[in-house]
């Protein structure tokens, strides 16, 4: 098991799981630990009679532990492997049954799984347009309401905001999940975290426009080239499934894992991992989605590794969003070269609007950059004369201060046409991921 | 300039302005004079929609050529004089006559910390393993670890102590002056808020006016909850009416979605008066408050006010947020002083996550 510890911090669920992880990771708390080709295990003393039974799976970095927690992977899993580290030489390798019996049911299921991307369910054509038939009459029936509602709010003034109750956004939100147009609703919701004192009226009437723009095109949708169709099917609502994805070509090259950036809105997190193409340069993002707490469940794609494999683009005017149909993860000491302006990246920003007006950021890098705060106590990215804002929500500045030392690093980020949220960095021989939220 | 027209149209609506617009000889203008409305609604949104993606792709945004003062890049500001450097190899030295003398180097600290030096980078890794073998001396050498220091020390958990809570931190506390206070409280502020609260609760009163003041600034900047509730409860009862006014305006910054309190104000009075009647007593040291609440009471509220931009999270009361975000100098310009201690009831209701009082 090839992992150091800076990929082990990258597994963790939060900064306090990593800290309590690395306390557990001495000999003295554990028995009977072991090791195999694809497996890690070992017993911890909790404050239980019996100790907690943490197994890894290593090819996978699949996590299960006999503890309560709720986190995942919890600090024993963490601890397991942040001592395997630091002492190999203490671990046996005498697999137990328990161990033994949970690998081959993993096994199992992923042969059942491979056998299901190999063998796409096929979809029955007829009973599929008529499902998409019906969902169409719906939206179409959603945008008519949502078209009398903008109207009415643009007759009334931005201003009559002021005499509404806090759900003004919320209830024509829901009415969209109704029309079954989660993505309209969701552009709705954001509305209400807008203030209603005039500041934000342009960002309001910028929101609102995308909003309009979107309904006039699902209403055109028939005339517009499939890849646009696509993007604006993805806008309101209307996403593929995994089995259709599977079914299309896939691109094959080796792929450095970048980073992660988390999201959460309600009950749900997302976590966004994004990869480099070392051939093909394309950048592709992978969704992966928590629902209440649960675990990820691509917890392999640990940022710095590498894997040849395929992966498949969903269709889009401006292809980001991606699956892995393979991967086989390799060894790869290099760094990757990236020759990047801040010029470039707004150009780069302007040519991805051009192709996809929806999108509100995109994934690019910056080299020969340095970070510096201004008098006004914020953080840009500094080049020659330009310089970008890094955005505010990224809270690792003095991390990234510290880290470059004040020389030119490389950076991988997503940018917003206003700010760069950094992902991670590369400088010389080092790379660093930073753990982020997105809320651009 | 088109696009402030269009928002200022948008903000006024189409039933009382017109959405005519002064177009140009340029490409968007162009594309702009060829589209066909159903409506002048119809008219602004199209409108809005093509400039304002005109604006994000088409053109570069103003802030390139914006001026902007670069400070001086990394690290510590602060440095360790020469002076404290040469004193400091004395006395860390093995073979020193010092070397075993713990209430010297504790001393020694105490004076970095209160000249706010730091140590010498170069010793960083000998005064990290010094830390984690003498707990008197960990917790200043937290406090005199430069920021890159720190920076390592948090990387690695054998030194990751400085961060860990000191048994000892209340009685170093105590006899603190100011600064040493201060670096306590924002070392706390990082890594354990609830200690910080109870430390400033049980020592508040021992506390000089001018330590509150700044601990007070230092909270202000700090947005939790629990900081909010140790200031109303602890703060706001503070006997010098300028240590009451920085806690007021720690209230205030409570969320700075409710800047428009002024707006509302007279509307809360009115609905106030409708429901708390305060009946004095003849015993001056009681107030009897009759509270005549309806049962839909925050629906109610909700529907009175009719002025909902200011709620933020609707899973609590409306009345709570709204009573919560009034300073309390508004509340005693225009209503009787007790009042003030019905509100601090309020209050400190509010942050406990209920809203039982009117039950």
């Amino acid at each position: 098991m090839d992992i150091n510890k800076n990929q082990i911090d990258s597994l963790a669920p939060d900064q306090a799981s990593i800290k309590a992880g690395k306390g557990l990771a001495t000999l003295s708390k554990w028995q009977n630990i072991g090791f195999s080709e694809f497996a890690l295990w070992g017993e911890c003393q909790g404050s239980g009679s019996t100790p907690y039974k943490s197994q890894i799976d290593t090819r996978t970095f699949t996590f299960k532990c006999s503890c309560p927690s709720r986190k995942f992977p919890c600090k024993h899993g963490l601890g397991l492997m942040y001592l395997f580290v630091d002492n190999k030489s203490s671990f046996g390798n005498n697999m137990p049954t328990w161990v033994e019996e949970w690998i081959k049911s993993r096994d199992d299921r992923k042969q059942k799984q491979e056998e299901k991307k190999e063998n796409p369910k096929t979809i029955d054509p007829e009973k599929k347009s008529k499902t998409e038939e019906k969902r169409f009459e719906s939206i179409n029936q959603g945008l008519d309401d949502l078209e009398i509602w903008l109207h009415d709010f643009i007759r009334r003034g931005f201003d009559s905001i002021k005499s509404e109750s806090y759900s003004f956004f919320n209830q024509i939100a829901s009415r969209m999940v109704d029309y079954k147009a989660s993505g309209l609703s969701r552009r709705l919701k954001e509305l209400s975290s807008l203030s209603a004192s005039g500041k934000e009226h342009d960002i309001l009437l910028k929101k609102i426009s995308k909003i309009y723009l979107l309904i006039k095109a699902f209403r055109n949708i028939n005339n517009l080239p499939e890849k646009i169709q696509e993007d604006i099917k993805t806008q309101i609502g209307l996403t593929k499934t995994q089995d259709e994805i599977l079914s299309l070509p896939s691109i094959k090259d080796n792929w450095f894992i970048l980073g992660n950036l988390f999201e959460e809105e309600d009950n749900l997190k997302t976590k966004k991992t994004f990869l480099y193409g070392l051939e093909t340069k394309k950048i592709a993002m992978v969704l992966d989605f928590s629902v209440a707490k649960r675990p990820f469940s691509n917890t392999d794609l640990m940022t710095g590794k590498v894997f040849s494999g395929e992966i498949i683009y969903y269709p889009s005017n401006l292809e980001l969003r991606a699956i892995i149909k393979s991967k086989d993860f390799i060894e790869y000491k290099n760094n990757i070269e990236i020759n990047s302006t801040i010029d470039h990246i707004y150009n780069l920003y302007s040519e991805s609007l051009s192709k996809n007006p929806f999108i509100e950021k995109i994934p690019c890098f910056l080299s020969n950059i340095n970070i510096h705060y201004t008098d006004k106590d914020e953080f840009i990215l500094f080049e020659d004369k330009n310089f970008i804002y890094v955005n505010k929500s990224f809270k690792e500045n003095f991390d990234l201060i510290l880290l470059t030392k004040s020389e030119k690093f490389n950076i991988f980020g997503e940018f917003n046409g206003k700010s760069f949220l950094p992902v991670c960095i590369f400088q010389e021989n080092r790379f660093n991921s930073f753990l982020g939220d997105s809320n651009l | 300039m088109i696009w402030k027209d269009l928002v200022k149209s948008a903000n006024l609506g189409t039933d009382r302005v017109n959405p005519d617009f002064n177009l140009g000889n340029d490409n968007l203008s162009e594309i702009l004079k060829n589209l066909e409305f159903k409506s002048n609604e119809d008219k602004l949104l199209n409108y809005s929609s093509i400039v304002s993606i005109y604006q994000d792709a088409g053109t570069l945004p103003e802030i390139l050529s914006e001026k902007i003062v670069l400070e001086k890049p990394l690290l510590d500001k602060r440095k360790i004089t020469s002076f404290s450097e040469q004193f400091i190899h004395q006395i860390f030295e093995e073979s020193s006559e010092y070397s075993n003398y713990n209430k010297l180097q504790e001393d020694f600290f105490i004076e970095l910390v209160k000249k706010n030096e730091i140590l010498p980078e170069n010793m960083i890794l000998k005064f990290l393993e010094i830390g984690s073998k003498n707990r008197n001396l960990n917790y200043y050498i937290g406090l005199t670890l430069s920021k890159l220091s720190l920076f390592v020390s948090i990387k690695n958990t054998k030194w990751d102590y400085i961060y860990d809570i000191d048994e000892n931190l209340e009685d170093i506390w105590e006899k603190s002056n100011k600064k040493i206070k201060l670096n306590i409280s924002k070392n706390l502020l990082k890594t354990d808020n609830n200690l910080l609260i109870k430390i400033l609760t049980e020592s508040w009163n021992k506390l000089k006016k001018d330590e509150k003041e700044d601990l007070l600034e230092l909270l202000s900047i700090n947005e939790n909850k629990n900081l909010y509730k140790y200031v109303f409860e602890i703060a706001l009862k503070d006997k010098h009416k300028t240590i009451e006014e920085r806690a007021e305006n720690i209230i205030k910054s409570i969320n700075k979605q409710y800047k428009d309190y002024d707006n509302v104000l007279p509307e809360i009075y009115i609905l106030f008066d409708k429901y708390f009647k305060i009946i004095e007593s003849k015993n001056t040291s009681s107030i009897k408050i009759k509270v005549d609440i309806p049962d839909n009471f925050d629906k109610k509220i909700v529907d009175e006010v009719n002025n909902g931009k200011v709620i933020g999270n609707n899973q609590t009361s409306f009345f709570a947020e709204l009573i919560s975000i009034i300073p309390l100098k508004y509340w005693e310009k225009d209503l009787i002083v007790r009042l003030k201690k019905l509100l601090m009831l309020l209050l400190k209701v509010i942050f406990q996550d209920t809203f039982i009082i009117f039950q």
